[in-house]
């Protein structure tokens, strides 16, 4: 002990600059192995059995049952105020060694009213156990601590994590969707390594910087992705201003925390590993090779313009026999169903107040449906905590961290879809000769080694201590530093593409390499006093204080090169013509902050909690940059009343209320207080580079963070062991927004720099729902859903009336379709009204309309009680969309636009089934939202999009003919300057339902499993999104990212899969 | 009992807390990987922020040839690009030319004036600090002159300016082309001769170059005995002449710098990862999108100096392109002419029908393309000139003719509009022997415009001409092309019948001078009220 003091004393006694220098790393890595030694050692031990001090020992052995009798595995026998525990075996056997002055023994389980055994002469204590159905003893994890649940008095969520395990995650954040009120999850991808989801807990909050939770993994700032979904123990979902305040200024978009699997008494190994087969929910389905000759023709007739196949062609493409004449889907040659492996370890063991270990290694290996895409990831975890001074000093050493490789093609994998829905499927993918056609250069690429390698290391180690000098006392301090490397390399090979369908000698396209390596350091230190006490059986105090530092740090550089003579992803600096110069980037910021909590509660009956933190962060101005975040929060538990007292079937009703400021400084500059003079605006003189700098960005000094005002009412039911809901209200006010709002453009720079502007509210309500059966019937079922309804407005925008978000997009239509308008929501879509077809009859033509003219020989003219559109789409047709003339002027045109939609649902919604029988297990999670807009237009939804986009079958099928009226689909045209006609023709329904999830397992019975040493063994089947109910057009998936408006995005997965988990 | 815990906690709290109250610079962290420009200090800070400057001219990589294909020389139909509004004459304050060429300008402003603010504090050679100077001036010069030629009034801001400014009014024009002028005046003096700069200097602006926008400002403002004498003043430099040959000054990197070059934007093949290098080539080789008219091609006369409508001109419609204007060929792309090679090197030639992705108008654009050269692709280093010494003639020539005595200048005129008709390789006829030496001030206003309209054609001067001459209802018509499908792979079976592809007429309303953008309107609360039509 006395080393571990002196050390400590003089690192706490230094400065930061010394906490974050080598002599800690040194340190924390000498007290982390020491640790990983123990436990090992200790592990080896524990295979056998053990005896406790010996002689003095009695033996207790015995059976835990549920009311009904039926054996309870799992259940934590331990003799109280001693170190000495047990588990029940699968039989509900347990035996214990009762260490000397042991009276009392405590059977805990989640699920069961804990229950007491005063120790007698007995050998043999069998009990049974009562469900505690409402979970009231329920420990919540919460910010620097936990919390019993029946104290809260903020909105927290604890997501339910039983069917995590036999489901096919690639990413932490999946596990969150459906489990929670209030909280948005958007997977946009189900690309391999790109399928992480947004997480949006009550509303968008912000309009330029991320609005993103804070996600705290076993105390430390981090990423969803660090942590592998098997071995979360516990998620919280903070939700209101009291629960997360005292995250002060990261907090504004709620908080996330998740803490990993320890380890307990005795020795757990567990594995599980699943195989899947993956395929894509919904791709959209081009038109055949003839259909598109067809619709082609009748496009450029449309637009007054000679065709493009003659009917020879086309019948040569109805045969499909000539090499030209094949055509081609290139859907089909681009995705393809492929596999995932998923394999998971995990060690957990221990003996009470000595020490206690968890390690697991996880492998994914996930082929994408996308030709060239997949994902390698290892995740590894190890949890060590060591005890000493009977328990009063616990030291925890902790290694978390992840590789993982991804690939995808040479463009981004948007860019692919872009080709993809671009080429025609009268093209050919490949000559006669085996060369790819230009529009399949990617995929020539990746056929000749070339593609986009991303690479990513992240460990974090953490080092903690925690003393307990008195009961009632504890003092905690933790040192985090996580790692992450990046090294992303995107390489073309020097190939020749085929210039036409007999081309043998094919277009020489030179090699390009694009270097990108990049490192970044989180450190975290911090170091917390709690103090909890009881007065008088009822006054019950608990307080806590503390600070954090945290120092980010985060270097990169990357080089580019073309033409290399090595036809390899190498990039020498030898290779003379190649080499771009190099870029670094450099950055770092730190943060500094102080907090404290109070909690009373009178008897549990009346509770009162007050949080406060106090912020610094280096991003900010002298003057600017100390923020105070302060909350409070009230609960009143009605059921403990003795009016109520009488009510049997009431077991919980409780009122709470809760107000608070939080901060968002989550902004994308770490320095919004410099000019940024930018290198790399170079030119050339005569022949020769000459380097040339210009101010990229100015400085805005008096930035500072956004703040969120959040009042929370809620309301906790339980009623009759079976049933329980919760309910919240919450409003939401985040002011000081920071915006890149328009600056003028005669300051020379275009790139705008944060301001403090905004206003924008979230109001909403949650509602989640459970129910449980009895658990004694052999048929054992629980369900729950939850739905949320938000509204977001968007208040104030400094002097504008509304700020343009830009689209993601490789053709971006005209700027302006994604906006945020005062008094309405964030981020809404803006274009002209779409109000049907026009049809034959608002027309007229030659001859007074004589109807024998042929349909093509028809001067068209819109009869005179229509509105004008000539300025929005040249001479107007039959079969054109018909705008609405909003301001009445006769004209269509920029004046006749509004908002036409929003991309953020009204409600969030998700239905949760859990039901056993027997041996058998059944899942069901189904979830989605409703009364969202998704904005899509491009490639296969408007016609030749942009002059080459192709057209897909639905379209094919539905458009617009003289023969074929449609009132919903127009006709098709060749005009690209049409494609960037924005209207609410391509705003689609997004409500969507969507069973995420189906699973059936199997558990062997132990008995069986006993003669071969096994303790538990399950089998399961597995469904990911197997079907999605949506109304939008046939392809595209109603979960896409608000600013994602053309068609080119990544569909989603389907998988199946089957899964084994046993323990030893 | 409690008195204990009292004291732990405090010796806790005392243990926390301490080591951070000591240390309050561990919030304050210094940018790592950029400097400010308060930090000049050195030579070289300013020559990389005066060689910054110069990059302003490459922001928009298509500008200021994409100018031409909103004027009755092409057209541009890609929506993205948001040319075709202004062709339509359906252009809003929102319409992104309006914003790309206002920001061009500003950032090149903004950086002319970091130059102009930081040099009299960097200790330097005099020589160098007169010269760094005077190209700044010339910079600034220029992206005001093209500011107040689109745009009017605009606000003029003299050095650089941060949030604290961002409201800035608008400035008479007037105002500003004295300002221009001026500091041109200052520049030519600061400035060395043309010819002077040798090896990575070439490029930079010349004494040349700041007399000939001086003379173009003037001209463009109508300050015609200032043009005039500016005009004079290049001319006397003696170092410039017409060069040879018209076709290899578009085509390929080999004639770049040469003596008719007064000011260019010096581009270089296979530097598009660094900005460097244009995509003429892909837009006029590779796609169709950017289509040439046949309202210019009509314009170019036969060789022997009559217009094709001339019944005694000898033009045959049905041989369209023989017989005429050497120039036509050199600027355009017409149906079964040469488009390119192979990269074997076999000669590909261009029929309009195999294009599917239509070219309306069956004209393209050889200008700016190096059609020689197959490999080269997205990836242009041809040079985009600026000023060139064809146009200091032809503007002298102009500012004659304008003047109040303009038929004492009647020879010097001819002389000067023969100078550029007769150069070296195109050779047409004189205007005695053309047009005859009996015209009036009008016969000679149009044989100017006739012929800047078809040496300069897709040089992106087009627009500004059409809008000083004011001649918008003549010149935005409708788009007039060849039919396509009518030229087959047969030259011989071809027929050439003129179409109207798009229409349009002229928008009054809008005038000539373009909006001031959206954004600027509403961060810039000091400007009150846009363009008219706006």
């Amino acid at each position: 002990m006395k080393y571990y003091r002196t050390v400590f004393r003089r690192v706490l006694l230094s400065c930061p600059q010394v906490l974050r220098a080598l002599v800690i790393k040194c340190m924390l890595i000498i007290v982390l192995s020491a640790n990983v030694h123990v436990a090992a050692f200790a592990m080896s031990y524990s295979v056998g059995p053990w005896t406790e001090n010996g002689t003095q020992a009695k033996k207790i052995e015995g059976r835990v049952t549920d009311a009904d009798g039926t054996p309870l595995a799992g259940v934590t026998v331990a003799v109280k105020g001693t170190p000495a525990v047990a588990v029940t075996d699968e039989a509900g056997a347990y035996r214990i060694v009762v260490p000397e002055g042991g009276t009392v023994l405590v059977f805990t389980i989640v699920g069961f009213a804990p229950l007491e055994r005063v120790i007698r002469d007995d050998a043999v204590v069998n009990v049974s156990m009562t469900i505690s159905m409402s979970d009231l003893e329920e420990v919540v994890v919460v910010g620097y601590g936990t919390q019993k649940k029946i104290n809260l008095t903020g909105a927290v969520d604890n997501i339910n994590l039983g069917d995590v395990e036999d489901r096919v995650l690639t990413d932490a954040s999946q596990i969150l969707q459906g489990k929670s009120s209030g909280v948005l999850i958007t997977q946009v991808s189900g690309q391999p390594g790109r399928d992480q989801a947004d997480v949006r807990i009550r509303g968008v909050s912000s309009i330029d910087n991320n609005s993103d939770p804070l996600i705290i993994i076993d105390g430390v700032e981090s990423a969803l992705s660090d942590v592998n979904p098997n071995d979360i123990a516990s998620i919280s979902v903070l939700k209101d201003a009291s629960a997360a305040s005292i995250y002060g200024n990261r907090a504004a978009g709620g908080v996330l925390i998740i803490t990993t699997k320890q380890g307990r008494s005795g020795l757990d190994v567990n594995y599980v590993g699943t195989i899947s087969l993956q395929e894509p929910t919904r791709i959209p389905e081009a038109a055949s090779s003839t259909e598109f000759a067809r619709a082609y023709n009748e496009g450029r007739l449309n637009s007054g313009l000679p065709i493009g196949y003659t009917d020879e062609e086309i019948q040569l493409f109805e045969e499909a026999t000539l090499p030209e004449y094949k055509g081609v889907n290139l859907y089909d040659e681009y995705f393809s169903n492929a596999l995932t492996n998923n394999h998971y370890l995990s060690a957990r063991g221990g003996q009470p107040s000595k020490f206690d270990f968890s390690v697991s290694g996880g492998y994914l290996d996930q082929d994408g449906i996308l030709v060239g895409t997949d994902q390698r990831k290892i995740s590894y975890l190890a949890n060590v905590n060591t005890y000493f001074l009977e328990g009063k000093l616990k030291v925890s050493g902790r290694l978390l961290g992840y590789e993982r490789k991804m690939s995808e093609l040479d463009k981004s994998t948007e860019g692919i879809l872009q080709t993809i829905g671009s080429t025609r499927s009268t093209a050919y993918f490949k000559s006669t000769s085996g060369l790819y056609s230009y529009p399949a250069i990617n995929y020539s690429s990746y056929v000749n080694g070339g593609g986009t390698f991303r690479s990513n290391s992240n460990l974090k180690y953490q080092l903690g201590l925690e003393l307990k000098p008195v009961e009632s006392l504890t003092w905690a301090m933790m040192y985090a530093s996580t790692g992450n490397s990046q090294d992303f390399t995107r390489f073309s090979p020097n190939q020749y593409t085929a210039g036409s369908v007999f081309d043998e000698d094919g277009v020489y396209r030179p090699s390009s390499i694009n270097l990108q390596r990049s490192y970044s350091s989180l450190t975290t230190f911090n170091s917390t006093v709690r103090f909890d006490e009881s007065f008088a059986e009822r006054h019950n105090i608990s307080a806590l204080l503390g600070y954090e530092a945290i120092a980010f740090k985060a270097e990169g550089f990357g080089a580019r090169g073309t033409d290399l003579s090595a036809n390899l992803p190498i990039l020498s600096l030898a290779d003379p013509a190649s080499i771009a110069p190099i870029d670094i980037t450099n950055a770092e910021r730190t943060s500094l902050s102080f907090f404290g909590r109070i909690n009373y509660n009178y008897n549990e009956k009346y509770l009162l909690e007050a949080n406060i933190r106090r912020d610094g962060s280096s991003r900010f101005m002298l003057g600017k940059r100390w923020g105070t975040f302060p909350s409070v929060a009230a609960g009143w538990v009605l059921s403990k009343e003795s009016f109520l007292s009488s009510m049997d079937w009431l077991d919980l009703l409780k009122i709470r209320g809760s107000w608070g400021l939080l901060g968002n400084s989550g902004i994308g500059t770490n320095y919004a207080a410099s000019d940024i003079l930018s290198a790399g605006l170079d030119y050339n003189f005569g022949g020769t580079i000459v380097p040339g700098t210009a101010i990229s960005l100015l400085a805005n000094r008096n930035t500072t963070w956004e703040t969120t005002e959040q009042l929370n009412i809620g309301i906790d039911l339980s009623v009759l062991n079976r049933l329980s809901i919760n309910i919240n209200y919450f409003d939401k006010k985040t002011s000081d927004i920071l915006a890149r709002i328009t600056i003028p453009g005669s300051l020379g720079i275009s790139g705008t720099p944060y301001q403090n502007v905004g206003t924008m509210t979230n109001k909403g309500i949650e509602l989640g729902v459970e129910y449980n059966n009895s658990p004694a019937k052999a048929f054992q079922y629980r369900i729950n859903g939850n739905v949320s309804y938000q509204k977001n407005r968007v208040v104030d925008i400094g002097p504008l009336p509304y700020i343009f978000h830009s689209a993601i997009s490789g053709y971006a239509p005209p700027a302006g379709v994604i906006r945020s308008v005062v008094g309405e929501s964030f981020g809404s879509y803006f274009g002209m009204v779409a109000d049907g077809i026009y049809q034959i009859d608002d027309f007229t033509w030659q001859n007074n309309s004589d109807p024998s003219i042929d349909f093509y020989d028809r001067d068209f003219e819109l009869k005179e009680n229509h509105a004008n559109p000539s300025g929005i789409i040249q001479s107007p047709m039959p079969g054109d969309i018909r705008f609405k003339d909003l301001n009445e002027d006769g004209i269509i045109d920029d004046g006749d636009q509004q908002i036409i939609g929003k991309p953020l649902p009204d409600y969030i919604y998700s239905l949760n089934l859990n039901g056993r029988f027997k041996n058998f297990e059944l899942n069901i999670l189904a979830q989605g939202v409703l009364g969202a807009d998704a904005y899509i237009m491009g490639a296969m939804v408007t016609p030749f999009w942009n002059g080459t986009g192709s057209i897909s079958k639905e379209m094919y099928e539905n458009r617009w003919t003289p023969d074929r009226p449609s009132e919903t689909w127009q006709r098709l045209y060749d005009d690209r300057t049409r494609s960037g006609l924005i209207s609410s023709y391509y705003l689609q329904n997004a409500a969507y339902l969507r069973l995420k999830n189906i699973t059936l397992g199997y558990a062997f019975n132990p008995g069986l499993l006993r003669r071969l040493n096994v303790k538990s063994l399950k089998l399961f089947f597995s469904v990911e999104n197997l079907f999605t109910v949506t109304r939008l057009n046939k392809g595209f998936d109603p979960e896409k990212s608000f600013n994602r408006i053309t068609s080119d995005f990544h569909p989603q997965i389907r998988t199946t899969a089957l899964g084994l988990n046993i323990g030893l | 009992m409690m008195k204990i815990k009292s004291k732990i906690l405090i010796i806790a709290l005392f243990v926390g807390i301490w080591p951070f109250g000591g240390c309050s610079d561990f919030l304050e962290t210094e940018p790592m990987d950029f400097v400010s420009p308060d930090n000049f200090s050195t030579e070289n800070d300013i020559i990389l922020a005066l060689n910054g400057t110069y990059q302003a001219l490459m922001a928009d990589q298509r500008s200021p040839i994409s100018l031409d294909f909103i004027t009755d020389n092409g057209i541009v139909t890609l929506a993205n690009t948001g040319e075709i509004e202004f062709w339509d004459q359906t252009q809003t304050a929102i319409s992104a030319p309006a914003l790309r060429k206002w920001e061009q300008n500003y950032a090149g402003i903004l950086r002319a004036n970091t130059v102009l603010k930081y040099i009299v504090d960097v200790p330097m050679e005099e020589s160098k600090q007169q010269r760094y100077t005077g190209e700044a001036l010339f910079l600034r010069a220029y992206f005001y002159a093209d500011l107040v030629d689109f745009y009017g009034d605009v606000p003029f801001r003299t050095e650089p300016e941060g949030l604290e400014k961002k409201e800035s009014p608008r400035v008479e024009k007037s105002i500003i082309v004295d300002a221009i002028l001026t500091d041109l005046t200052q520049a030519a003096e600061y400035l060395p001769a043309p010819g002077t700069y040798s090896g990575s200097d070439l490029g930079r602006a010349t004494k040349g170059a700041a007399l000939a926008l001086k003379a173009k400002v003037a001209l463009y403002h109508e300050r015609w005995e200032e043009a005039a004498s500016a005009c004079r003043q290049v001319e006397e430099l003696g170092y410039y002449s017409l060069y040879p040959d018209f076709y290899a000054m578009f085509s390929g990197e080999a004639a770049e710098n040469n003596p008719e070059i007064i000011f260019d934007i010096q581009y270089m093949q296979n530097q598009a990862s660094k900005g460097m290098s244009h995509q003429w080539k892909t837009y006029f080789n590779s796609w169709s999108s950017y289509m040439a008219l046949q309202n210019l091609e009509k314009s170019y006369y036969m060789a022997n100096g009559k217009p094709i409508d001339d019944p005694s001109s000898g033009y045959d419609a049905s041989r369209p392109w023989e017989g005429r204007d050497p120039r036509l060929g050199y600027t355009f792309v017409l149906p079964y002419s040469m488009d390119g090679h192979t990269v074997a090197g076999a000669v590909k030639y261009y029929f309009p029908i195999q294009k599917r992705s239509a070219n309306f108008s069956s004209l393209r654009i050889r200008k700016w393309v190096d059609y020689s050269d197959g490999s080269v692709n997205s990836i242009s280093g041809n040079n985009i000139i600026l000023l060139r010494y064809a146009d200091v003639l032809l503007m002298h020539a102009e500012a004659l003719l304008e003047s109040a005595n303009w038929v004492d200048h009647k020879a010097e005129i001819f002389r000067l509009v023969n100078l550029v008709r007769q150069r070296p390789g195109i050779e047409m006829p004189a205007i005695e022997d053309s047009e005859g030496v009996d015209v009036s001030q009008s016969d000679v206003r149009d044989i100017i415009r006739h012929e800047r309209r078809v040496e300069f054609a897709f040089e992106g001067t087009r627009l500004s001409d059409i809008r000083r001459w004011k001649i918008g209802p003549e010149a935005f018509t409708d788009a007039i092309g060849y039919r396509p499908e009518l030229l087959t792979t047969d030259e011989n079976t071809a027929v050439y019948e003129t179409y109207a592809f798009r229409h349009r007429t002229f928008n009054a309303d809008k005038g000539y001078l373009w909006p001031i953008p959206e954004e600027e309107m509403q961060a810039n609360l000091a400007i009150t009220a846009n363009n008219p039509g706006y």
